[in-house]
């Protein structure tokens, strides 16, 4: 299984062993797409109002888009993975 | 439970993102939150859901079942499963149309699916008929 890796891990590890059988998947929580994209879009949000209020309205328009690309190129690969995952599962082939 | 625990805990931070993320200059991105929350929830839920079908499975061997009847039930899931939750995604987008489109072509593809059960049902009922 690839997992979606860059950075830091967030480790919540809530070690409540009721039912001890699924150790599979571990506690990790690959959430840190998360807060990249609150991140992106604070970034996105104050360049565009820099660039507005400079006056530049072409280069405002252009951090726009490139903000979405970079999300994108973020968050496809993780849908990829749930599709090729799903596929694997229920033998959809 | 952990499990459990942390799926909770990343749909909330996913929710809390996407209220931040709407107010900004880019509110396509909090549609991308909850793509990618929805995808990574999905994904920490599958291995368990891989073992209970892998149970299923031992246990059809045991009843002599057919396998292909079986994994024609998987996959009705499979598709069920990712089309609701690409139609969610589109509706959460506001387009509704596409939705539909999408939940439609699940429905013709699980139709599909059924036809040849539902063609070597009919089958032995003529057999026993005649």
């Amino acid at each position: 299984m690839r997992r979606y890796d860059v950075g830091v891990d967030i480790d919540v590890d809530i070690d409540i062993d009721v039912d001890g059988d699924i150790k599979e998947c571990g506690t990790m929580i690959d959430g840190e797409i998360i807060f990249f994209l609150t991140g992106l879009a604070i970034a996105v949000t104050i360049l565009h109002t820099f660039l507005k209020q400079a006056g530049r309205d072409e280069y405002a328009y252009l951090t726009l888009i490139v903000g979405l690309t970079i999300a994108l190129l973020k968050v496809i690969p993780i849908v990829q993975q749930l599709f090729t995952q799903v596929q694997s599962v229920f033998k959809l082939y | 439970m952990e499990q459990v625990m942390s799926v909770i805990i990343l749909a909330f931070i996913g929710m809390i993102a996407g209220i931040f993320i709407n107010e900004s200059k880019l509110p396509v991105l909090g549609l991308m939150v909850v793509l990618a929350c929805g995808s990574l929830i999905f994904l920490k839920v599958l291995p368990q859901l891989a073992e209970v079908l892998r149970v299923f499975t031992r246990l059809a061997e045991y009843a002599s079942l057919n396998q292909a009847y079986l994994f024609t039930i998987f996959k009705v899931l499979g598709i069920a499963y990712i089309s609701e939750f690409a139609a969610q995604i589109c509706r959460d987008g506001g387009q509704n149309a596409l939705a539909m489109k999408i939940e439609m072509a699940a429905k013709i593809g699980v139709m599909a699916l059924s036809i040849p059960i539902m063609m070597s049902v009919l089958e032995s009922i003529l057999q026993i008929l005649h």
